[in-house]
């Protein structure tokens, strides 16, 4: 009896000991498949899909680019029944071809997408249908409100969310930095002026346009603060859908587009001429029409005959600056030169900056001596030149310039600040102003520079008309160019307009960049002048809750903006919409007061 | 049992050495994992990373010395404490269901709290009801059907006490850890079948009934499906071990982590994968089934059977546990929001399984 109870225990004791090792096993082989033949689908493994990528606003909290939620549509074949109804039903609301769809059913994988993104619309109609094995998920949209505005600055998102251009890849991280309290990652408060930069664009478009141009640059930037208000780079895209259209050109050239200055660089010359006490107010030079040395010529624009140096620079005379530089040692110039930062990276927080080349002065030989102060030679990049030229505009302090100001987290409190420090002294102040001086005269009657002026405003500036090379030489295509200030003698911002191969007639920098200086300038000049009492009524917070319409009839969109008419048409007239443009209302269709019903199709058209 | 007899007793003491050093092996194991999974939300909610490390190390050093203590006391000692230490616990159980005394941590009633220190009473019920059991088995004079019937109802109430907290997760593993110990103590099979048929119906019930645990459990069969939701922990544990690979990424190095809330308590282990990987998950799984099967094996081979029930039900209650913690952390359990001994950040239950396991070293050494 007693030895038969202990067998009988010890056989138990044994049974779950077995039973334990069992578990063990099915443990083990468990995490072999988790580690090894995850079920976490590969397309996820890698995306930051949870987190909601975080917002990038203008420098007055407008929305540049947002995350929005979306229902996409998965299928688990194996779970479908019925195979042909399952698909017929599918392709009756999502419009993919049945055919397409039963292959996608037949397949053998536990979890395939089907549709990414769809409508609210048709995720509605799908989930009435209640079909087994059809699963709907919560994802992320990114969206850019102003489609095309800023899309070289800002880049886009790829198919999981992940940023491929533009600042959406340089601030990939954080954008999408985890947070234990909340899924959305950091936002992005950058110094651009989303009105200011339309406007840019909208010049540098037409202006490409008239001129038949390849592509254009413009920088807008407080000279002070070393701020980018906006930063256009044409042509560019919809960061909506940046893969429409075949392949493309995201490149922001404005950072990445090293060329030859021309003649804005003759500012820096002077300046050099400036701090080594070259320059004699009364000395006269000759223009022949050109530059002779040794035998080897650079021709003028013109023949200007005799001039001081304030009327060479009205005329932008290549012979008079030449000879007014030769008087300089090349390595005292080439010392000069460097202190603007013409041979580093300006540092601003974008992908793929460039930086341009200025040969040491032990390669210039005779040519370089006499191209380099015009502006031939050597190359910049655009940031560069507005760098360099913000020297001048800020009594002779040199600021990095920068377009993000900092970053915040969800609930709005700051989290990074990037201002640059102080600026380093680069010439004096007395020389700085008297450059501007200089520059003046060059938006003045008669100067190269004269279709950038505006009524009576106080404008400097300096045109440029550079030569395009190849690896054969200079061709005859230019790029025309205009540095300005605003205002002239005391900077607050400053422009740089660029056009690459402007054809025609009119190809010079005074006649293809300097009218859109002058028309930009023109219609920004409200925002960004403080000397002046322009009074700007700041955008009111708009009254969502006032915003409700009888949903029979047709309402009154026109004059409404575009966030009020998005909350409108999200909020009480769901439906496929189509809307166009930006900034406010100006076409509606149908028009107000007709009678409409579900679903509704509207087409709005806005100013912009 | 007098002075003498007790240093008697140490005199021919035969302490498992070998055991000892396992268990503290994997406590320390334990401490280094919580500072490797804790110091970022540790940093973030407390600004100092050490802040969860140094709560457990302190219960660690008080743990340890209760262990050692505890290894030199004539278990026999713990078998008076019996019947005082399970109304204790019923009492505890009852009074935690009542604010203020009980603190009400996310929904459930589950802790008592003594000035600074809290405490959960489903802890030291586990263990009573464990103590009562083997007491109960080990009186060869009362009759089988009493002992039946009087087990039965030890075991029912404390795991209705802490099924109304709610703690689910808790009362299934008292079930599942008793029923295991009923086994050994010689019950007859049939009845054992009996019970296990009958307890279905209640839990279909049970969990039709209450919402969290269908809904938990939904998100057990497809967790993919509700990954933004309620099996979001899950998911962000096959992450981290989708990260670990076969090595893992070093000790604190994972990034996974930060998608997991329970980080250094219930989702410990995915620390391990991603830390550890592969290789690290395989040699804690086998430690811990090691010291079960081990040590169940010394239990089968001593005649006092008090000391082999209870040896027995406390290494049933630390490898049940242990196995449900995996299970959930694995996904092939819904989640329970069980711990896994030893390892999790908590201090309550550090001590009870330190306690508990000087107990089993001093039912080896007695019983060599």
């Amino acid at each position: 009896m007693e030895t038969n109870y202990w067998q009988n225990i010890k056989k138990r004791y044994y049974f779950i000991q077995v039973v334990l090792l069992i578990f063990l096993s099915v443990f083990i082989f468990r995490s072999y498949q988790l580690f090894f033949f995850s079920p976490i689908p590969p397309i996820e493994r890698n995306s930051p899909n949870a987190v909601k990528r975080g917002i990038i606003f203008d420098s007055h909290e407008n929305e540049l680019a947002i995350s929005r939620e979306k229902i996409s549509i998965a299928v688990k074949p194996k779970e479908i029944i019925d195979v042909d109804q399952t698909a017929f039903l599918l392709s009756n609301i999502t419009s993919i071809p049945e055919n397409d769809i039963v292959n996608i059913l037949k397949r053998e994988d536990n979890f395939i997408w089907l549709k990414h993104k769809a409508s609210s619309q048709e995720a509605d109609d799908i989930q009435k249908l209640k079909i087994p094995g059809i699963i709907f998920e919560k994802e992320h949209e990114r969206f850019y409100p102003n489609h095309h505005l800023a899309s070289s600055l800002l880049g886009f998102v790829g198919f999981s969310h992940e940023g491929l251009e533009g600042l959406e890849y340089q601030f990939n991280e954080i954008l999408t930095q985890k947070n234990p309290d909340s899924y959305s990652g950091l936002n992005l408060h950058l110094t651009i002026d989303a009105y200011i930069q339309h406007k840019l664009e909208q010049s540098l478009n037409s202006a490409l346009i008239k001129t038949k141009g390849s592509k254009a640059v413009g920088i807008i930037s407080e000279v002070k603060t070393g701020k980018i208000l906006a930063m256009a780079s044409l042509p560019n895209y919809n960061s909506n859908d940046p893969f429409s259209g075949g392949q493309k050109q995201y490149k922001n050239y404005a950072i990445t587009e090293t060329y030859e200055p021309g003649s804005t660089f003759k500012i820096f010359i002077l300046a050099a001429l400036l701090n080594e006490l070259k320059v004699n107010e009364k000395k006269k030079y000759f223009c022949p029409g050109y530059f002779e040395h040794k035998g080897d010529r650079v021709r003028c624009s013109g023949k200007h005959g005799w001039q001081n140096l304030r009327q060479a620079f009205k005329n932008s005379c290549n012979s008079v600056i030449i000879q007014a530089s030769w008087v300089l040692p090349v390595y005292n110039l080439y010392e000069n030169l460097l202190k603007f930062g013409f041979d580093s990276k300006t540092g601003i927080n974008l992908p793929g900056e460039s930086k341009g080349n200025l040969p040491h002065p032990k390669n210039w030989g005779k040519f370089l001596k006499m191209t380099i102060p015009i502006g031939h030679g050597l190359s910049l990049t655009p940031i560069q030149l507005i760098k360099g030229a913000n020297v001048i505009g800020n009594s002779g302090e040199m600021i990095n310039p920068y377009i993000v100001d900092k970053t915040t987290s969800p609930n709005g409190k700051t989290v990074e600040e990037f201002r640059p420090g102080r600026g380093i002294k680069v010439i004096s102040k007395s020389d700085a102003d008297a450059i501007l001086d200089y520059l003046r005269g060059v938006v003045q009657k008669g100067g190269t520079g004269e279709a950038a002026a505006l009524g009576e405003l106080v404008i400097s500036g300096k045109t440029g008309t550079s030569m395009k090379s190849d690896n054969k030489g200079y061709t005859d295509k230019v790029q025309a160019s205009f540095l300005g200030y605003f205002p002239g003698d005391n900077p607050e911002i400053s422009i740089l307009i660029w056009v690459d191969e402007p054809e025609g007639d009119l190809r010079q920098g005074g006649k293809v960049a300097a009218p859109v200086f002058k028309e930009v300038l023109n219609e920004i000049i409200a925002l960004v002048h403080k000397g002046e009492s322009y009074k700007i009524s700041p955008l009111k917070n708009l009254p969502y809750d006032d915003l409700k319409f009888n949903t029979s009839h047709m309402p009154n969109l026109i004059g409404k903006s575009k966030k009020e008419v998005i909350f409108i048409l999200k909020n009480q007239f769901r439906g496929s919409h189509k809307l166009s443009g930006s900034g406010y209302v100006i076409e509606q269709n149908p028009p107000k007061g007709s009678k409409i019903k579900p679903p509704f199709e509207f087409t709005v058209k806005f100013s912009w | 049992m007098d002075f003498f007899s007790w240093k008697n007793a140490l005199k021919k003491s035969h302490i498992n050495y070998f055991y000892f050093a396992l268990i503290l092996f994997l406590l320390g194991i334990g401490l280094n994992i919580i500072l490797a999974s804790s110091s970022f939300l540790a940093r973030q909610q407390y600004g100092d990373p050490f802040f969860f490390f140094r709560k457990q190390a302190v219960y660690a050093l008080i743990s340890v010395i209760f262990f050692i203590a505890i290894v030199q006391v004539p278990y026999r000692i713990w078998k008076t404490a019996a019947w005082p230490l399970y109304f204790l616990s019923i009492a505890t159980l009852f009074i935690v269901l009542f604010p203020p005394l009980g603190k009400k941590v996310g929904g459930a009633f589950r802790w008592l709290q003594f000035g600074f220190i809290t405490v959960q009473p489903s802890d030291i019920a586990k263990f009573s009801v464990i103590l009562l059991l083997s007491r109960i088995f080990a009186n060869s004079e009362d009759s089988d059907a009493a002992k039946t019937a009087t087990a039965l109802i030890i075991i029912f109430l404390p795991v209705a006490l802490i099924a109304i907290e709610p703690d689910y997760g808790t009362a299934l593993h008292l079930v599942f850890a008793s029923f295991f110990l009923l086994l050994l103590t010689g019950f007859p099979v049939y009845v054992m079948g009996v019970i296990f048929v009958t307890l279905l119906p209640a839990a279909y019930i049970s969990v039709s009934k209450v919402a969290y645990i269908w809904e938990r459990l939904v998100a057990y069969i497809d967790p993919y499906k509700y990954r933004f939701e309620r099996a979001y922990q899950l998911i962000a544990s096959y992450r981290s071990f989708l990260a670990g690979g076969m090595w893992g990424q070093g000790l604190g190095e994972g990034t996974r982590r930060h998608n997991l809330q329970a980080r250094h308590t219930d989702f410990i282990l995915a620390i391990i994968a991603e830390d550890l990987g592969f290789v690290g998950i395989v040699f804690i799984l086998c430690l811990y089934f090691f010291i079960a099967v081990y040590g169940l094996h010394k239990m089968s081979r001593i005649e006092d059977k008090f000391g082999r029930l209870f040896g027995s039900g406390i290494l049933l209650l630390f490898i049940t546990q242990a196995i449900m913690n995996i299970a959930v952390t694995t996904g092939l359990m819904p989640t329970t929001g069980i711990n896994i001994p030893l390892l999790s950040f908590g201090g309550t239950s550090l001590l009870t399984y330190m306690c508990s396991m000087g107990i089993i070293l001093s039912i080896m050494r007695e019983n060599p």
